[in-house]
């Protein structure tokens, strides 16, 4: 958490702060770039020119302390699984993860048979998206990405919680 | 001193150069533009030979969708699917009771109670449409856009929202169907 959150109460100044804020929020989520697996192709899809992603504000960034959403593209496997819950506890306060795909949705193919696979990311890491699609289109994990932005919009930061 | 302002009027004539081709570019952003502006604008379904007929094939990896009223319970789509992300029940129904028949013409025998595909594990091969004996379950777009409209965005905040129920019976309508003839006229 953050030094400012959730220590005001809730008014005039403190509502539109919360607005400001979470809007900037929403508008400069920059995202861990890594990827897992086939998943990771179409989210290099989704960056590059034709779908550009810095179109809605989204940049990558190579470093977990610098980003704000976490992509989890592809495969997670058993031993992915503690790699990834490490970079997510490196990643700052306020952050969000994206599940993109089956297979870190629920495991996907590897849903039944799989002896290696996590089944689902949000056994390890909270998720606030998730965009199916094996491997999704760019558009998908775009419209997946708008909805995260429509979500972070609508926190309020400032205020305290009830 | 005379370089002292050269070299100013450098910087200014340069920047305004600079500037100048930022502008042109900033009134002119849609003529020969790669990016989409993705809500507004889409990408195109491709339409390249793939060794199919693509009428037959459905090239985008899209949403699946069953036509619950077409549906007999033949559980054909349940057994071809690779990672069992389909799930169905069924009831069966005393002699003589009518259900109805499917817009191909086939008398329905079972009660489909439960079908259920769990979209966040579905691969999207297409092999449940293949064996369906009355093209009740297909993947939405593509040849079926006149079925149903092509949707392959529909992320979701809650992945219990991915899970698809398709089967409309109520229980009263079940208990309805499943009651013997005889007690019913006694009802």
């Amino acid at each position: 958490m953050g030094f400012l959150e959730e220590r005001f109460e809730d008014n005039i100044v403190t509502a539109k702060l919360d607005q400001l804020l979470s809007w900037a929020r929403s508008t400069s989520a920059w995202y861990f770039q890594f990827g897992l697996a086939c998943c990771a192709i179409e989210m290099m899809a989704t960056a590059a020119s034709r779908h550009d992603l810095e179109r809605i504000g989204m940049m990558p960034r190579s470093s977990p302390r610098q980003a704000d959403v976490m992509i989890v593209a592809g495969t997670v496997t058993l031993k992915m699984a503690t790699r990834v819950k490490k970079l997510y506890d490196q990643m700052a306060d306020p952050k969000y993860v994206v599940s993109m795909g089956s297979c870190s949705n629920s495991g996907g193919p590897y849903s039944r048979q799989g002896y290696h696979v996590l089944k689902g990311v949000d056994q390890v890491v909270p998720v606030d998206v998730y965009v199916p699609g094996c491997p999704p289109r760019p558009e998908a994990l775009l419209e997946g990405l708008i909805k995260l932005q429509e979500k972070i919009k609508q926190e309020r930061p400032l205020t305290k919680k009830k | 001193m005379r370089e002292y302002f050269k070299n100013i009027w450098q910087t200014v004539k340069t920047l305004l150069t600079g500037m100048g081709i930022t502008i042109k570019h900033l009134f002119k952003i849609r003529k020969g533009n790669v990016t989409l502006q993705y809500p507004e604008e889409k990408w195109p379904r491709p339409d390249r030979n793939i060794g199919f007929e693509p009428a037959n094939y459905n090239l985008i990896r899209s949403k699946l969708h069953v036509d619950i009223e077409d549906c007999i319970g033949c559980r054909k789509c349940e057994r071809a699917c690779p990672v069992q992300c389909i799930k169905i029940d069924t009831i069966k129904v005393p002699k003589g009771t009518d259900l109805g028949s499917t817009s191909n013409g086939t008398l329905k025998r079972l009660l489909v109670p439960r079908f259920d595909i769990d979209m966040t594990e579905c691969m999207y091969c297409n092999l449940c449409v293949y064996p369906c004996p009355e093209d009740c379950i297909y993947m939405t777009g593509g040849p079926n856009s006149e079925k149903q409209p092509l949707d392959y965005e529909y992320a979701q905040y809650d992945r219990d929202k991915l899970i698809y129920k398709f089967a409309t019976l109520t229980k009263k309508e079940i208990k309805k169907y499943t009651t013997p003839p005889k007690q019913q006229e006694l009802i």
